[in-house]
C-alpha cells in the first residue's frame, strides 16, 4: 500500500516538476520573444487628436467652434450587384446630387469618400441603409455661428481643420493643438482597450479676441445700411480702444459666410482694413495738424490766408471747395481748408512732417496679429518734391490702411502714445487658464501730451455747426474728428475722373476718449462727401456702441438742454401728487425722493440722474416705496412696487 | 521514507503557488475588464464632449444678434432703442 502511494506521489511529483521547467522555459528562457510576439498581435499605437479650439469674442461669446462629424466612405468593390439603384436613397439622404452619388459608387478606385464632414445625423441614416461597403470616419467640422459676422477678421479653415486665412491661420498652431500617442490593447474582436487609460488627454487651445460681437454686429449693421444706401462699391469700419489698441469691432462690406467659404470671392474674404490701402484725403489734415503744434509751427488762433480758393504751386493749381479768404488754423481744420494746410504743410517742412507721418506709424504695418497686412504707401524723403510736400498735406500722394489710421488717431486720443493693435488678447486651455496673454504694447511718444490734447479740442470745433463733421455730433458726448473726401488711383494712371473714398475718423467722448472708430466708404453714389456720407455712419455706430457699453453723457451737454424739462416735469408731479394713500415711509422730506405715481421709466430716469438706487417689482406705476439699506455697502436703496393703475392695494 | 511533516511543508508550498497564480490570472483578467470599461468611458465622455460643442454652436446662432434683432422686429415688433430710451442704473 505505503509503495503505491509513494508511486504515485513520485508520478506526480515529476508531472509538476515537468510542468514547472516548461513554466521556466516560457517565461524565462522564451519569455521575451513571445512577449514581443503577443505585443504585435494585441496591442497597437492610436493616435488622438484634439478638436481644434474655439474662437470666442471678449465676453466668451463662441465666434468658432468645432463639432463632431463623420467622413463617410466607400468601397466600390465591396458594394452588392445592385448599387445603381441605391444611389437616389444615398443621395437624398446625404442632400447631393444622384448623378454625383451614382459617379462614385461605380468609381474603380478602391477607397472613395462619399461625403467629408457629414453630420451625425446623416451619418445615422446612412448606416441606417445597411449598405455594405460604406462605412465611416470620425471627423470634425468648423463652424461659425454667428454666420457672416467678423468673417473676414476669423478667416475659415479648410476640410482637413487647418487653418486657411485670418485667425484660424494666423493662430493655427494654438488652435489646431498637438496630437499624441497612447499605447492601447486589441481584442480578439478588434475592440480597443485602453489599459492605461490616458494620461492628459491632448486639448487645442482656444482663443479670445478682443473684438466684441455686439459692436461688431453694431458697426456691420450700420455700415451695410450705408453703402447700400449710397450705392458704394464697398465700405470699412475699423473700432479702436484709444487707451490699449485694442480692436473691437473691424467691419467691411462686402463679407462671406466662413461656413460657406468656397461659395465666395476673394474680393469678398480678403480683410480690407488691413490689405487695401487708400489715400486719406483730408482726414490726414489731423496729423499734420499735430505735427505743427507739436514743432510750435504754428498757433491755433493763428490766421492763415486761403488765397480765395485758388492757389498756386509751381505749374500746379490748389483747389478749396469754398473760396476762403483768411481763417484761423482752427478753422483751417474746422472748414477742411486745402489751401490753408498746405500753406502750414510748408513751414513744418517736408523733413519734419515725414518724420512724423513714420513716427504715427505710416509707410510701415502696424504689427496687428494677423496675416496679410500691408504697410501702405510712403515715399522716401528724398522722392519728396514741393508739390509732394503739398499734396501730402491734405492727405494726397500717400496711401494707408484703415487700420493704421485709426491707429495714429488712437495715439492722438490717448495722449500721443503711439500703441500696436492687437486682436487675441488670450489663448486659454480647456480649463480656462490663461497660456499665452497680448496686452497693450506702447511703441513710442509721437507727440507731447499737451499737444494731443490741443488737438482733439481743435477737431472738435470740426464737428461743430460750422465744421464739415457736423452730422457726426452725438446727443449728451463730445465728440472730435475729421472729415475725409479723396480720390481714388485710376488703374491707368493718374487719378479716377469720379471714384472717391468718402471717410471720416472721430474720437468719443473727446474730453475722457473711449473709442476710435473710421469710416471709409468706397464710391458712394449719391455724394462723395466724407461729411455727409461718412460722418452719420459714426453717429449711428457711436451711438449705439456708447450705449452698449453703458458709458454716459456728460450733463450740461449737448442734449441736458432736453434733460432739464424733463426733471422739472417730474419735481412738479412729485409735489403735486401725492396720493393719500402713501406708505409713511415715502413721506416726502428734504433729499427724501418720492417716486409715487412715476411710471416706471420715469422713475428709472430719476434714479439714474440722481445716482438712487433702485429695486422694481411689478408693472405700471409706483404704488409704494420703501428704503432699504444696502448690507454691504450701507448705501440707500429704495424698493418699488408697481402695478397697473398705481394705487397701493389694501 | 520521508516524514509526513516533510510532505506537509511540500503541500502548504504547492499550496501557495497555486493560490498565487489564481490571484494573477485573476489580477490580469480585472486588467483587462477595467481597460474595457475605460475605453468605452473615454468613448462616452467624447461622444459629450461632442454634443456639448454641437449645443454651444445651436445656442451661438439663436443669441446672435443678428438673429435676435430680426427675431425682435418681426415677431415682437421691437425696434432699436434710440438714445435716452436706454437707461442705466447706478
Amino acid at each position: 500500500m505505503e509503495r503505491r502511494l509513494l508511486t504515485a506521489a513520485g508520478a506526480i511529483g515529476l508531472g509538476l516538476l515537468l510542468l514547472l521547467g516548461r513554466l521556466v522555459q516560457l517565461t524565462t528562457v522564451q519569455g521575451a520573444g513571445l512577449a514581443r510576439e503577443a505585443a504585435t498581435q494585441h496591442q497597437h499605437r492610436i493616435t488622438l487628436t484634439p478638436r481644434r479650439g474655439a474662437i470666442v469674442d471678449r465676453n466668451g461669446t463662441p465666434l468658432a467652434l468645432s463639432v463632431p462629424a463623420e467622413s463617410l466612405f466607400v468601397r466600390p468593390n465591396k458594394l452588392p450587384p445592385d448599387a445603381k439603384t441605391l444611389a437616389p436613397a444615398l443621395a437624398a439622404t446625404l442632400h447631393m446630387p444622384t448623378r454625383e452619388v451614382t459617379r462614385l459608387l461605380h468609381s474603380s478606385a478602391p477607397f472613395v469618400w462619399l461625403k467629408r464632414r457629414a453630420t451625425p445625423q446623416e451619418a445615422a441614416r446612412v448606416r441606417a441603409l445597411g449598405i455594405p461597403g460604406i462605412d465611416s470616419l470620425e471627423a470634425e467640422r468648423r463652424f461659425y455661428p454667428q454666420g457672416t459676422l467678423a468673417a473676414p477678421l476669423l478667416g475659415f479653415t479648410s476640410i482637413d481643420a487647418m487653418g486657411l486665412e485670418g485667425i484660424e491661420l494666423a493662430y493655427d498652431h494654438y488652435l489646431r493643438g498637438e496630437s499624441i500617442e497612447v499605447l492601447g490593447e486589441r481584442d480578439a474582436l478588434g475592440r480597443t482597450i485602453l489599459a492605461r487609460g490616458v494620461e492628459n488627454r491632448p486639448e487645442a487651445l482656444n482663443v479670445r479676441l478682443t473684438i466684441d460681437a455686439g459692436l461688431q454686429y453694431l458697426a456691420e449693421r450700420e455700415l451695410k445700411r450705408a453703402v447700400q444706401a449710397s450705392g458704394a462699391l464697398a465700405g470699412t469700419v475699423v473700432m479702436l480702444d484709444p487707451q490699449t489698441s485694442a480692436v473691437l469691432a473691424l467691419a467691411q462690406v462686402p463679407t462671406f459666410d466662413p461656413n460657406t467659404p468656397a461659395a465666395s470671392s476673394v474680393e469678398t474674404r480678403r480683410n480690407r482694413a488691413i490689405t487695401d490701402c487708400y489715400e486719406p484725403g483730408s482726414t490726414l489734415k489731423a496729423l499734420l495738424a499735430a505735427a505743427a503744434l507739436d514743432t510750435k509751427v504754428v498757433r491755433p488762433e493763428e490766421r492763415v490766408f486761403c488765397e480765395l480758393g485758388q492757389y498756386k504751386v509751381g505749374k500746379h493749381i490748389i483747389n478749396d471747395h469754398h473760396p476762403y479768404g483768411w481763417l484761423s488754423f482752427t478753422q483751417v481744420l474746422q472748414k477742411s481748408s486745402n489751401i490753408g494746410i498746405s500753406k502750414i504743410g510748408e513751414r513744418v517742412g517736408k523733413e519734419t512732417y515725414e518724420t512724423y507721418l513714420r513716427a504715427f506709424g505710416l509707410g510701415r504695418v502696424t504689427g496687428v496679429d494677423l496675416p496679410g497686412e500691408i504697410p501702405g504707401l510712403l515715399f522716401p524723403l528724398g522722392a519728396w518734391s514741393h508739390i509732394n510736400l503739398v499734396t501730402a498735406s491734405f492727405g494726397q500722394g500717400i496711401a494707408v490702411t484703415p487700420l493704421q489710421l485709426a491707429t495714429a488717431y488712437a495715439a492722438l486720443a490717448n495722449g500721443g502714445v503711439l500703441m500696436r493693435p492687437y486682436i487675441v488678447s488670450e489663448v486659454l486651455n480647456a480649463e480656462g487658464k490663461v497660456v499665452v496673454a497680448n496686452g497693450p504694447q506702447r511703441l513710442w511718444q509721437v507727440v507731447r501730451t499737451d499737444t494731443a490734447h490741443r488737438l482733439l479740442a481743435l477737431l472738435e470745433k470740426v464737428v461743430e455747426k460750422e465744421g464739415t463733421g457736423w452730422r457726426a455730433q452725438i446727443e449728451g458726448f463730445r465728440v472730435a474728428g475729421k472729415t475725409g473726401t479723396s480720390q481714388k488711383v485710376s488703374p491707368h494712371g493718374g487719378y479716377a475722373a469720379r471714384g472717391r473714398i468718402a471717410s471720416f475718423v472721430g474720437v468719443v467722448p473727446a474730453d475722457r476718449p473711449r473709442l476710435v472708430i473710421l469710416v471709409a466708404i468706397d464710391e458712394p453714389k449719391t455724394s462723395t462727401y466724407g461729411g455727409e456720407i461718412a460722418a452719420p455712419v459714426f453717429q449711428a455706430i457711436a451711438q449705439h456702441a456708447l450705449m452698449h457699453l453703458g458709458i454716459e453723457g456728460q450733463k450740461g451737454q449737448t442734449g441736458s438742454a432736453v434733460a432739464a424739462p424733463l426733471e422739472n416735469q417730474l419735481l412738479v408731479h412729485q409735489v403735486k401728487e401725492v396720493s393719500p394713500t402713501m406708505a409713511p415711509s415715502a413721506t416726502v422730506s428734504t433729499g427724501e425722493p418720492n417716486f409715487l405715481g412715476l411710471s416706471l421709466r420715469e422713475a428709472m430716469h430719476t434714479a439714474q440722474r440722481q445716482g438712487w438706487r433702485l429695486t422694481t417689482t411689478g408693472n405700471g406705476y409706483v404704488a409704494h416705496q420703501i428704503m432699504r439699506s444696502d448690507p454691504e455697502t450701507r448705501e440707500p436703496v429704495y424698493a418699488l412696487t408697481l402695478t397697473p393703475s398705481g394705487e397701493t392695494r389694501p | 521514507m520521508w516524514r509526513s511533516e516533510h510532505w506537509r511543508g511540500y503541500a502548504a508550498l504547492a499550496l501557495v503557488i497555486l493560490l498565487l497564480t489564481l490571484v494573477q490570472v485573476w489580477t490580469r483578467l480585472q486588467v483587462v475588464k477595467i481597460g474595457y470599461v475605460l475605453s468605452s468611458t473615454e468613448k462616452l465622455v467624447h461622444t459629450l464632449r461632442g454634443e456639448r460643442r454641437a449645443l454651444e454652436v445651436e445656442w451661438s446662432t439663436r443669441t446672435a444678434p443678428g438673429r435676435l434683432a430680426e427675431q425682435a422686429a418681426q415677431r415682437l415688433g421691437l425696434s432699436i432703442a434710440r438714445p435716452g430710451q436706454v437707461i442705466t442704473m447706478p
